[in-house]
């Protein structure tokens, strides 16, 4: 799993332009990043968990906590 | 006073898009910073703001009972701060919103006369509202945690909606880390709000998007469905109000008397 797909995700998160032209139109906004067709259809199925899993894969980004409760 | 100080910031729920600018600072001028999050895109993004970052997520697997791995968390950061550090907690939405460990952080650095603060962040109700389009100060608002609202009378006011957090553990009485809801939350849940509420009423199960471009999920049923909903760990529940509050005219005519 490379790192595009972290790529993409951090610049939609930073920037508004870019996430809502992503909204619009999904496949042109991923044209730009070199994805591979594994990870268009993680973002096109909003799969939040394979997503999760495949960052995980990629290294560095290391424990994606799963964590949720804290009272 | 111990020179130590201790900052407690939030990251909402999608990072690094919901997180503040002085939450930014706080965390780039630490010496130290503790985090428990479970978006996807938080530890990258966090690293690359302060290098000494450690994470709070073992503590869950060092013990088997919750409160004890708030404890550990407290613990943790606690030692830090004593060696005379600027420290930063993270937690996830805003982090004083349904969240132990940094309410016992604060009032223990209180009690030990410890510079600290709590900064507030986006939290769930937050973008419930935006996503739901809710304004609570139209009606008002009620917000419980799904068990205590199982476990205990409460007067809830049907004029006004009412939030209901935690349905990933609902009814769990184990408070263990292993994380899940009891075989019958749910049903006991339907059960009891049915006890307020018509059967008919429609009620919205409602997630946050915790990705950037993603979508927000609000699904709606009727009450007598809820318990057939699938539930995940993020899961919050949103119930309209189904009455009009009564005008206290009394209150009123009284006051226009005094005028
Ligand atoms: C331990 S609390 C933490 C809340 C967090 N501090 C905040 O400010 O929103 C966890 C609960 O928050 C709610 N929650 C967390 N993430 C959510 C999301 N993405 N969408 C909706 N509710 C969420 C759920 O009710 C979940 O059980």
């Amino acid at each position: 799993m490379s790192n595009n797909l972290l790529n993409i995700l951090n610049e939609l998160s930073s920037n508004p332009e870019l996430e809502s032209q992503y909204k619009q139109d999904p496949d042109s906004v991923m044209s730009k990043f070199e994805l591979t067709d594994d990870e268009k259809s993680l973002l096109k199925n909003e799969d939040t968990q394979g997503i999760e899993a495949a960052l995980q894969l990629s290294g560095d980004k290391g424990s994606i906590q799963k964590i949720i409760k804290l009272t | 006073m111990s020179k130590g100080r201790l900052v407690i910031v939030g990251t909402g729920m999608i990072t690094p898009k919901h997180i503040t600018q002085e939450a930014i600072n706080h965390i780039k001028n630490a010496d130290c910073v503790f985090y428990i999050t479970p978006d996807a895109l938080s530890t990258g993004y966090l690293k690359s703001l302060n290098k000494n970052l450690i994470s709070l997520t073992d503590c869950y697997q060092q013990t088997t009972h919750r409160r004890d791995a708030y404890q550990l968390m407290v613990d943790r950061v606690m030692q830090e701060i004593e060696k005379e550090l600027r420290v930063v907690a993270i937690f996830y939405g805003h982090p004083g919103v349904f969240v132990t460990p940094s309410h016992d952080l604060m009032k223990l650095s209180q009690e030990r006369k410890i510079d600290c603060q709590m900064l507030p962040g986006i939290s769930a109700e937050d973008c419930l509202f935006s996503d739901l389009g809710i304004d609570p100060g139209s009606v008002g608002c009620q917000s419980y945690e799904a068990t205590f609202f199982l476990l205990n009378k409460l007067a809830i006011n049907t004029s006004s909606p009412l939030i209901i957090w935690q349905l990933g553990v609902v009814g769990d009485l184990s408070f263990s880390t292993q994380i899940k809801p009891a075989s019958d939350g749910m049903a006991m849940l339907q059960n009891k709000l049915e006890l307020f509420y018509p059967s008919d009423h429609c009620v919205t199960l409602y997630e946050a998007a915790t990705l950037p471009g993603f979508r927000h999920r609000a699904e709606s049923v009727p009450l007598s469905q809820l318990s057939e909903l699938s539930i995940n760990d993020i899961s919050t529940l949103y119930i309209p109000a189904t009455t009009s509050p009564e005008p206290d005219n009394d209150f009123v005519n009284q006051w226009r008397q005094l005028q």
